[in-house]
């Protein structure tokens, strides 16, 4: 028996193999330059009876490094068409759809099909993932909270809780919370700290809301509550008379307004508001992150409060051990710092951050109402540092920006300056006292009367606390540093068609730069874009990532098999050469 | 006496303790103890102690002015117990926004 009629065969059925195999991992985006021909077909037998998938490229794929090198060049990506480049490598005819990020387009594909290529893609190893897109209906998730809809009437602002509902003409900025609530609601269980001036539990929006928290204000005068570090969160007020500010060598010297009293801010319990004011009860206002629930630590009291207190209690909120204080029974997940100061990041924040991220925690950071350069916490390393823009996703005048940024969300803006009206405010829970508490009350949008609208890099901040929240609900196991990512990843691009006449924002030179006024955002100043909350939570559902970079590997591997199967196909072919040199001798032999 | 005793008046009181950050150094005692040798080593209490971790804490000396100074001083020579004593900073909600920056 000649054994090599046996083994030739096999032989030249793993190079196949092999090269079958390599081909698939042919660079995408070579094949994506080929000539469109095949693609034209697939496009037209698939006019009608298609399905529609949704493909996830693998980090480092050819397709993606060159849409990242584009857009780090300043360019628009361009939409993805890798139809004809699967079409091509799995022999199943396809047409692009639309893009959904530099590396997810929409393929469509003959509804007979859908399994087949299902099957493929799964084992295809530069997709990630693909999956059936699904058609989704409207989602009706529309809390019935009373400030939440447009039609206020003054104090309220008119459009009520504008920026939680889904981007319009009008208002591009507004954050999509709306999307995010028809996936989810929240869980209770992911807990967000509010580090701030404490909050008032007996607000009835609030109330279920909050866990017991902790004061780690441990100076007496400052903590304006008798003592010093204890577990009541409340906040008793944080006013300052004009004659405190004015008391040279006074502990409050510096700390009000020239000219008349400063009055308590309820911060805390603003920036609780926008996190979790309780959602769908018939009461006021809505929270961004509808079941969350907030741990409050109050560091803030009279004139602020001191980094050692501040630190402390960052690494309380995230389950850490801090000296004479009990541990927390309720870790939190997410820590908003709506609070900072115009420094460079101390050796006290950025140990206390580094500590919770550690813990797998998440810390959010307002970047300031200065207009300059990015304050400290927000300046940290691994902080999620939030600007603020206006409704329609320019920079809004008093924001702090710079590289630090992460991205921008709604802070509140006024457009009529001379009104008495501020039109797009953010709307939350407050108190009516103006120095110890009084009533539970809501934010206004009137000037009048002594109102106080809602303005400033603080309450955007918490916009996207509560985003993280959302996020962590439905993906538990996001790192900090993947929940960065997906969140920037997912963040509507800053919109192109603002007023030409308004400047683009510049990086500032510190602190002491001139404030900038309104701006067109950029992502050296910005972030990466304007927050998504609906996109942000889609994205955070995407499966994680099993190991690092295995795209990298898996490329390797393919190129080391198409060298490996180039190397046997040569063999055989000279095999093959020799083999029909044989037969030919072997016919002449014969034919003498 | 009288006229002595109004001009003291006039006088703004003396600048309190600054607050304190200190960081221990390593090998030095921890938790009370900590704070016990830095009210030794500074020579006036600790009349505030703010732990942060194992070996950070805020803090306020019974102290004012020059007596402050000295005190501080002191801590800082001793580098067997102290790695590091700096100014505490304040930080603080970001100030409201002046309304002709909020279009």
């Amino acid at each position: 028996m000649d054994r090599s009629f046996f083994r030739c065969p096999d032989a030249r059925g793993l190079a196949a193999a092999l090269l079958g195999l390599a081909v698939l991992a042919w660079p995408a985006a070579a094949v994506e330059r080929a000539p469109a021909r095949a693609a034209g077909a697939a496009a037209a037998t698939l006019a009608t009876g298609t399905e529609r998938v949704v493909v996830r490229w693998r980090a480092g794929v050819g397709p993606a490094r060159e849409r990242i090198a584009q857009a780090a060049g300043g360019e628009a990506a361009a939409p993805l068409r890798m139809a004809r480049t699967l079409t091509l490598r799995h022999g199943i005819a396809l047409a692009d759809g639309a893009s959904v990020d530099a590396r997810t387009q929409v393929v469509r594909v003959a509804a007979g099909n859908v399994a087949a290529l299902l099957a493929r893609l799964a084992i295809d190893p530069e997709v990630e993932w693909a999956e059936v897109d699904q058609r989704q209906r409207i989602a009706r998730v529309v809390p019935n909270d009373p400030f939440y809809g447009a039609g206020q009437t003054p104090p309220m602002p008119a459009l009520g809780q504008w920026f939680l509902r889904a981007p319009t003409v009008d208002a591009p900025a507004a954050i999509d919370a709306v999307a995010a609530w028809a996936r989810t609601r929240g869980d209770a269980g992911i807990v967000v700290a509010v580090l701030d001036t404490g909050v008032r539990f007996d607000h009835p929006d609030l109330a279920d809301k909050l866990l017991l928290g902790y004061d780690f204000v441990s100076d007496p005068a400052t903590a304006n509550d008798d003592g010093g570090r204890d577990d009541d969160a409340s906040d008793p007020g944080d006013w300052i008379m004009q004659a405190e500010h004015e008391a040279v060598n006074g502990p409050f010297a510096g700390c009000g307004l020239t000219g008349r009293d400063l009055g308590s801010s309820w911060h805390g319990t603003q920036v609780a508001g926008l996190i979790a004011a309780a959602t769908d009860n018939a009461i006021g206002v809505a929270g961004a992150g509808w079941h969350l629930r907030v741990l409050p630590v109050r560091v803030l009291g009279k004139c602020g409060g001191w980094s050692a207190d501040i630190a402390a209690g960052i690494r309380w909120a995230a389950g850490l051990d801090v000296p004479d204080v009990p541990r927390n029974p309720h870790p939190a997940r997410v820590i908003n710092l709506s609070l900072g100061s115009q420094a460079t990041c101390s050796r006290t924040y950025a140990d206390a951050i580094a500590a919770v991220r550690a813990a797998g925690v998440v810390v959010v950071a307002a970047a300031g109402n200065q207009g300059v350069a990015v304050n400290q916490p927000a300046n940290c390393p691994g902080v999620i540092a939030v600007a603020g823009v206006r409704h329609v996703g320019t920079k809004v005048g008093y924001s702090s920006l710079g590289p630090q940024v992460a991205l921008a969300a709604p802070a509140g803006n006024c457009v009529d300056l001379a009104g008495p009206l501020c039109r797009y405010p953010l709307v939350t829970t407050s108190n009516t006292g103006t120095t110890v508490p009084a009533g539970p009350t809501y934010t206004a949008g009137d000037f009048l009367h002594g109102g106080t609208p809602t303005l400033g890099t603080s309450f955007a901040s918490p916009l996207v606390a509560a985003a993280a929240g959302l996020m962590l609900s439905v993906q538990p196991g996001l790192t900090p540093d993947e929940l960065a990512h997906r969140l920037r990843s997912s963040a509507r691009p800053f919109p192109t068609t603002a007023d030409p006449g308004v400047p683009a924002c510049r990086v500032p030179a510190g602190f002491g730069d001139v404030e900038q006024l309104e701006c067109r955002c950029t992502t050296d100043t910005c972030g990466a874009g304007l927050l998504d909350v609906g996109a942000a939570v889609a994205r955070a559902a995407e499966p994680l990532p099993v190991g690092g970079g295995g795209g990298g590997s898996l490329t390797f591997g393919w190129a080391l098999g198409l060298a490996l199967a180039s190397l046997l196909l040569r063999l055989l072919d000279r095999r093959d050469l020799a083999g029909r040199g044989s037969v030919g001798r072997r016919r002449r032999r014969a034919g003498r | 006496m009288a006229g002595a005793a109004l001009a003291a008046c006039a006088q703004p009181p003396p600048a309190p303790s600054p607050r304190l950050l200190l960081t221990a150094a390593p090998g030095a005692p921890g938790g009370e103890a900590l704070r016990a040798a830095v009210a030794a080593r500074a020579g006036v209490a600790v009349v505030l102690w703010a732990p942060v971790d194992a070996r950070t804490a805020g803090l306020r000396l019974a102290c004012s002015g020059a007596a402050c100074d000295e005190a501080i001083a002191r801590l800082r020579a001793d580098t067997a117990l102290v790695a590091a004593l700096v100014a505490d900073e304040l930080g603080r909600v970001p100030p409201p926004p002046a309304r002709d920056a909020a279009r």
